[in-house]
């Protein structure tokens, strides 16, 4: 998002009709377009994930996984022009499928899903000097201390607008829900991080 | 015909509301804010805020190792075909599990009444017994993971199965 608060219309532009036009040329078989589109997006949703699972190698699979499912249903896919907003709404609920089955395996092994040393930690992602590290690690738990504030809604629909950086028609895509009720969500998730937004100026300051 | 700001400021909660879609401020805010600097600055802070939160998340995430693989003339029919038997199967490890692991993990051995030498014996056995299951101490064992069992994937499916609709947009 960009400091100069642009009004969230979705005009057409040439990217989007370049990537229509891939989608529609997929459904008709073409694993050439397949190919171009996954290039495109491959790093966005790999990072769409890895904010949701904090496991380099967990949204490695993920990705693969989102990407496969794609592939195989694209034909179900109404208008080549949602090709964003419905790869986005795979991956979403792919995230969801992990965390559901990670719960489900966390009644058998007596491992809480929530406790932070069942996430990989980031050093084992990124590996930077031990002075960075410590750094990032403040500014994830800050990111984390502010989602935790929010309803699984509000933390979505937080995560779309400002760290996929996705609109908010788009956002209504993904999480079928109306525009206004995503605004809604988007407005208390801001309302609920006002006291932690001090914190988390002071952890990027840092980086 | 010149325009008149509206004197007040516009409040935390009007500054929000216009970080999300600022057509939802009402006119007179709109106008203010439009013409105030003041507020400008202060949504601007907010906005570059959450601008650069998004754009270091995205600095700080890793990068995919690996291309994205696509598999050789998918027949997803044919899976489809297989499903139910999966299904079948995934069934029966489901209550084998359930028979073997849950009551080893949860309940202990009731001990019968016999004896006083068969049940000293008894209890070395049981003792013994523990020893093997979990020879590590109840602190260790969790890191060790001895007590997780290992679930085969397609069992994981069928008991958590995918959330499906992802195709049925617009």
């Amino acid at each position: 998002m960009s400091a100069e608060h642009p009004v969230d219309t979705d005009p057409p532009n040439s990217e989007t009709s370049q990537i229509a036009h891939l989608a529609a040329l997929a459904q008709s078989g073409d694993r050439g377009a397949f190919h171009r589109l996954a290039d495109r997006f491959q790093a966005e949703i790999f990072r769409m994930i890895f904010y949701r699972v904090r496991s380099k190698m967990d949204a490695e699979d993920l990705t693969q996984d989102v990407f496969f499912k794609a592939f195989r249903s694209i034909k179900q896919l109404r208008s080549p022009v949602r090709f964003k907003s419905w790869l986005y709404r795979i991956a979403v609920n792919r995230v969801r499928d992990y965390h559901r089955r990670n719960a489900f395996k966390a009644m058998f092994s007596f491992i809480a899903v929530d406790d932070p040393d069942f996430l990989e930690p980031e050093e084992m992602a990124v590996a930077p000097e031990i002075a960075e590290r410590i750094d990032q690690r403040a500014f994830w738990q800050q990111i984390n201390h502010m989602l935790d504030e929010l309803s699984k809604m509000e933390k979505e629909a937080f995560l779309l607008r400002f760290f996929d950086g996705l609109t908010i028609k788009e956002i209504g895509a993904v999480m079928k829900k109306n525009e206004s009720t995503v605004k809604t969500h988007l407005y208390r998730a801001l309302a609920k991080m006002k006291g932690a937004a001090a914190r988390l100026d002071e952890a990027m300051e840092v980086l | 015909v010149k325009t008149t700001t509206t004197p007040r400021h516009l409040s935390q909660e009007d500054l929000l509301v216009a970080l999300v879609d600022r057509n939802d401020l009402e006119s007179q805010q709109a106008v203010h804010l439009k013409e105030c600097p003041i507020c400008q600055q202060k949504l601007d802070r907010i906005a570059l805020r959450y601008d650069r939160m998004g754009k270091l998340a995205a600095q700080l995430a890793p990068a995919p190792a690996a291309n994205i693989r696509l598999p050789q003339g998918t027949s997803p029919a044919s899976r489809s075909r297989l499903r139910p038997l999966m299904a079948v199967g995934a069934a029966a490890v489901m209550v084998l599990l359930i028979t073997t692991i849950w009551p080893r993990t949860h309940t202990e051995i009731p001990i019968q009444a016999s004896p006083p030498i068969e049940i000293s014996d008894r209890q070395l056995m049981q003792e013994i017994n523990a020893l093997v299951d979990n020879a590590l101490p109840p602190a260790v064992q969790q890191l060790a993971a001895v007590a997780t069992p290992q679930f085969d994937e397609d069992l994981i499916n069928w008991i958590v199965p995918s959330i499906q609709g992802d195709g049925d947009l617009l």
